[in-house]
Formats: structure tokens, sequence, C-alpha cells
């Protein structure tokens, strides 16, 4: 008889088990949790890498004093990077383009197209500025030429000039050229080339593991409820829907 | 009284979790300092002599060649070898390679996986479970008696390789050093890479590693690598969130310095970060005696542990007041090591018999007591096996002590893992947890996430 209840009790597990996910409750799960072992100087680089890729020079050298972690670039390049960086997105592009081949003449040489974009940019300024006589000749004499060589090139450059098309430009269909956001574009787009000019990565790698913690959770949502973290602000645990 | 008590224990176990940390970097501990958790997982080195098809083939000494000594008369007389070891599972990438030294009367050789329970006398593919890239046709053949087009047919001098892609669940070959293609893996179960000669004077060498591969693997595990990358990266995150990520690590662990310099740099950008506080409570409660805690872990960080001591009494008598504690006994062992360091051996040994001799016996606290009497007994004790000790990460992990102890007399704490864990340190156990698990149901398959790795990866692009 007992046995009987056995096999019956065992074919409803293995029933459930086809049917349904695996369900991890809130206690099991943060046992596994306390099982992770993540090394505090390992945060503490995470944290030195953002905030030196992201020109938090200050505060780098504090935390290399506070903490004693040590940065993975030469703290004095970050202040140069950022000026470059800073007159870009004041609109001094000129100013920017100079520091940029005082830092190393070979990034500009070796990416057209983040050079275009600053020439660009400076035009930009120049329309903004209303300097319409000296916006026609710089198109003419230093962009014209580039877009020659390269077709997107040319297609930016007329969406750029055709900004003198319009009287008011905050209305215009290219007005968004005006915007702040592209100014901060051009802006991360040197930030990037110098920071791969000194063999550093672009990016930092916090939000990419943030980025992956999203996905390995909606992976794992296929095959079984566990807690989630929803909101990464907080990093709270929601207990399992089941 | 009562409620003070219950919190007593709590408390208590915050103590207890660092006491474990600060002897998880000890050898006895099997705390590796480089090296790195990575699992190890025995991996094919030589073929199988054991099972092989005897008879119809000869396993060369160093047990890395096969030939086919007899002449084929039908489908049952194969040659056909394993290696020693199934595929390790617990990665990207499995990869092996063989080279054709003679194709013998009829080129009919085959590399390829198999179970463990296979037949020994049909070519890998011939049979359910198992899967073969054939020499002769080019064909793959998967268990389902037909072969399909799969790649060029290869010959004598050529190199084949064959591997198991544990990301993308699939079997790919190569020739030559070129990628021939991929098939899904539909098999489960431990795999063994397998080799097999089917005419008189089929001779092929096999390479498990042991030699620099024709197929640049290092490419191809980047590549599969960054495919995963590029499905990752499209995922959006709420705005600035890593920004107030590190803001509240800063607070968490009371880095104040490095916080304000942030503070300050984040209301010059262009434009400002600007971070949502919908939870008011939280920023208070992460700043919470924000001072003293910098104030005490830079005098913990500078070996400074009697004026830390003294602060703690006129602020947080609490935390001294039980000698029996963890937070006290790591104290006190961390200024017998600041004795040690710099060489006032009298003074440590003396401090040692009045603060130290009292945890001998005490579960938990004896293990810590030994390694620090023990760097007594060493001339140069940075270089012995308790010099861990010695290292700055031991005093951060005494501040990181304090820090909790004092977070947690906050009274609008309610659950003491905040006292413990960051943020940021919730997310990546959760980061590394989800993997793990997802790895788990997958039977063992694929890369786990090691955050070490991740942050060290950088640095090997450089060179």
């Amino acid at each position: 008889m007992s046995l009987f209840w056995i096999v019956i009790r065992q074919l409803a597990e293995i029933e459930a088990m086809a049917m349904s996910k695996k369900v991890i409750t809130r206690e099991e799960w943060e046992k596994k949790l306390n099982d992770v072992k993540i090394r505090k100087e390992d945060m503490n680089k995470l944290v030195m890498n953002f905030l030196v890729t992201e020109g938090y020079v200050d505060a780098a050298e504090k935390f290399r004093m506070e903490s004693g972690t040590e940065p993975d670039i030469d703290l004095a390049t970050i202040t140069d990077r950022m000026a470059v960086k800073k007159a870009v997105q004041c609109g001094n592009v000129e100013d920017a383009i100079e520091k940029v081949n005082d830092l190393n003449p070979e990034i500009l040489d070796t990416n057209p197209q983040l050079f275009f974009h600053l020439q660009q940019q400076r035009l930009i300024e120049l329309i903004r500025n209303g300097k319409v006589e000296e916006a026609l000749e710089f198109a003419q004499e230093e962009l014209a030429p580039r877009g020659e060589e390269n077709q997107s090139f040319l297609e930016e450059l007329e969406r750029t000039v055709a900004l003198l098309a319009f009287e008011d430009v905050s209305n215009c269909p290219v007005g968004d050229l005006l915007d702040i956001s592209q100014r901060l574009k051009t802006a991360s787009e040197v930030n990037a080339a110098i920071l791969t000019s000194q063999s550093h990565e672009k990016d930092p790698k916090l939000p990419s593991l943030l980025k992956m913690l999203l996905w390995a959770q909606n992976q794992l949502d296929e095959k079984a409820a566990y807690p989630r973290i929803n909101d990464l602000a907080t990093a709270t645990l929601e207990d399992p829907a089941i | 009284m009562s409620t003070n008590n219950t919190n007593n224990i709590k408390n208590e176990d915050l103590g207890l979790h660092f006491l474990a940390l600060a002897r998880a970097s000890s050898s006895s501990m099997g705390g590796k300092r480089e090296g790195e958790d990575f699992e190890e997982e025995e991996v094919p080195t030589e073929l199988n002599t054991i099972n092989s098809s005897g008879g119809f083939l000869v396993v060369s000494p160093d047990k890395l060649s096969v030939k086919y000594t007899s002449v084929n008369l039908h489908g049952h007389d194969v040659g056909v070898v394993q290696a020693n070891k199934p595929a390790p599972v617990k990665r990207l990438v499995y990869y092996f390679e063989i080279y054709v030294e003679d194709a013998g009367a009829k080129g009919q050789i085959a590399i390829g996986f198999t179970s463990e329970s296979f037949k020994m006398r049909r070519q890998p593919g011939w049979e359910a479970n198992s899967c073969g890239y054939h020499g002769d046709d080019g064909l793959l053949y998967r268990g389902q008696g037909k072969g399909e087009a799969f790649g060029p047919t290869f010959t004598t001098n050529d190199t084949v390789g064959g591997g198991i892609n544990y990301a993308s669940q699939e079997f790919f070959f190569t020739k030559n050093g070129s990628l021939v293609g991929a098939v899904y893996k539909d098999i489960k179960g431990p795999l063994f890479p397998t080799i097999a000669v089917h005419s008189q004077n089929e001779e092929v060498l096999v390479n498990f590693g042991q030699k620099k591969f024709a197929f640049d693997l290092k490419e191809y595990e980047a590549q599969e690598r960054m495919k995963q990358q590029m499905t990752i990266e499209k995922i959006s995150l709420p705005p600035n969130v890593s920004y107030g990520l590190v803001r509240s690590y800063l607070q968490h662990y009371g880095y104040e310095d490095t916080l304000n310099s942030f503070d300050l740099a984040g209301k010059t950008t262009v434009p400002p970060v600007f971070v949502a506080q919908e939870n008011g409570f939280n920023e208070q409660d992460n700043v919470y005696a924000l001072n003293q805690r910098k104030t005490l872990r830079q005098l913990i960080r500078n070996g400074e542990i009697d004026a830390a001591f003294d602060k703690l009494r006129n602020w947080h008598p609490w935390i001294v007041q039980d000698d029996k504690s963890s937070t006290c006994f790591l104290l006190h062992c961390q200024k017998f090591i600041e004795l040690v360091r710099v060489g006032a051996l009298e003074e440590a040994v003396k401090y040692g018999r009045m603060e130290l001799a009292k945890y001998f016996g005490l579960a938990g606290f004896e293990e810590l007591v030994q390694d620090c009497v023990a760097l007594l007994a060493y001339e140069k004790p940075q270089e012995s096996s308790v010099g861990y000790l010695l290292e700055d990460s031991q005093r951060e992990i005494v501040a990181d002590t304090v820090n909790a102890m004092i977070l947690s007399t906050n009274p609008n704490v309610k659950d003491l893992h905040g006292c413990l864990h960051s943020c940021l340190e919730r997310l990546l156990r959760q980061l590394t947890a989800c993997c793990l698990e997802r790895r788990s149901m997958n039977g063992d398959q694929g890369e786990a996430f090691h955050l070490h790795r991740v942050l060290n990866s950088g640095k090997k692009a450089k060179c």
C-alpha cells in the first residue's frame, strides 16, 4: 500500500517537473547568494575603472588614497582627456582639436570619421553663432573635400549646411544638430578615441555587468522561478512569482 | 533588554561573516591569490587503449596516434578509439585536432564525439548518440543512418579539428585552421573525443592541446564572447544607474573624500548628472555616521589600531563592549599584526599574552589566533605561509568589519544584510548566482561568471 503511494507521489513530481518551471524559494536562493564569493578588491577595481573611464580624476585620486586601489591608467592623462571633452561640450571645437593633437597627433590621423565629426561640429558652432560667411567658407574649404572621399560624410555635410536655409533654426527639420545632445555625442566620440589610443577600454565595465545581470535573469526566467532583482538602484530581492 | 539581546546575536553574525573573510585568503583555506577559482575538470590527454576496437587498429606507445592494420571487410570492423576522458563541459568551448599522416587505401577517416556506451566497431555518426565528420565524403553523420552535406573531404597531410561550443550548443569542425561548419548538438551527457580509421594503413595523429592547434581557438572564443556581448549590450539601463551605484558604494563603505569629489564633479559636468532619488530613506541610511566611518577606516588602514579603539569607545561603546566579540577580536589581531610589521616583536609577544591568549580554544577564533602568533616564528613573515596577514587587504577587512558594525547601530536598519553588502555587491552576487544556476540546469555546461576574470580581461587585450 505504502509503495503504491510512493509511486503515485513520484509520478506527480515528475509530472510537475515537466509541466512547470523549477521554483527556487527565497531561502534557497539566499543561501546560494551567500555562497558566492565576491572580493572587496575586485569591487574596488570596478569602481576605480568607472571613475577613471568616466573621467572623475579627483575622485579617482581620492579613491586611490582611501581604498588603496591602483588605477589602471595614468591619472594625469585623464585631466587632458577631460579638457578635450569639455572643450567640445562647450562648443570650443578648434581648441579641442588642438588639444587632441597635443596629446597624440595619430588619433585624428587614423580616425577620419572622428576628424570629420569634429569639423562638422565646428561648422555647427559657426552657424549657431550666426557667422554665416565664415561658415560657408569653412564648409567649402575644409569639409567639402572630405565629403568627396566619402558618401556618408557628404550627406552629413549637406544636412548640416541645410541649417543655413532656415531663418528659425530651432524649428527646422535639421534643428537637432543644434541640440546639446549633438555636442555630447561628438564629445563622447573623442573621449572614446583617446581612451582607445591609450589602450584602455572606451567604456566602463560596470554598465556592461549590469546589462549582463538583466540578461542573465531573463535567461534564468525561462527555466526557473526565483527571487529577482527588478530595481537595480536599490538591489532589492523580490519574492519569486509562482 | 531582551530586544537588545536578539540584536546582539544578529550582530555577532555580522562579525562572524568578517571573521570568515579574514581567514579566506590564508593558504590553508585554499585561498589562491592568483590562479583564481577556476573549476578544475579533467581533460582528455591521450587515447583510451582499453576499450578501443582492438584487432583492427594499433595505438602508438605514446597513445597519440592510431593506425589501421587489417583489411576492412564490412561496416562492423571500424577502428575506433576514444579519448581517455570526456570533453570538459565547464567552459565556453572544447576542441581537439587530428593530423592525417596517411589516408591509407580508402581514406575512411572520421573525427567526432561519441557517448561512453558507443559501439566501438562503428564509425562515429553511424550510431545514435554520436556525431562525426567523415574524410572520404566530407559528410556529417549524426546517428541518422544518412550523412548530410557539410564540408570538404580530407586526406593525407590535412589537419582536422572537432569542437563543442557550449554557448551555442553546437558541434563544430575545422579543416587546416579554417572553420568548416557547425551543427546543433542534440546529445546529452558526457561526450568523448573520438577518431576512427577504416582502411589499410590509415594513420592519424591526435592533438589534445599538447601542441599548438592549426585553428586559432583563442580568436574563435573571443568572437563567440563578442556575439554574446553584442546581445547584452543592446539591453538598455535606467539613466545614470551606474553613477548611482558607485555613489551608494562610496557611501556604504565610508569613502567620504572620494564621495565628495565625485559629487562635486557630478554637479559640474554638462549636463549635470541627475540620479532619481525616489526613496529618500535609502540615501539617509547610506550616509549614516559617514564621517565616523571614514575616520575609523583611515585609522585602521594606517595601522593605528589603538586610536581606532579609542574612537570606537567614544562613539560606539556598544561595539567594543564585549571583548569576546568578533570585532574586538579582529581589532586585537590587527594590532598584533601591526606590531609584527614594524618589528616590535617583544611588544607583540606582550600584547599577544594580554589580548590574544584568551581566544585560544574558542571555536571560530582559534585558527586566526594561531596564524597571527605564527608570524613570530619567521624571520621574514611576509614570505611565510601566514604572510597574507600583512597584506593591505587584511586591514581593509578589519575596516569593513567596523564599518558594518557602525551601520548596524543605525536605529532605522531593519535588515542587517544591508549593513553587510552594498547594492553593488548584491547585484554582483545575483549576477554570479544566476549564471551558476543557469549552468547547473544546463548539465553544468558552459562558462561560469567570475568578476575577477572580467576585470582582468582588459589587461590581457593590451599586450
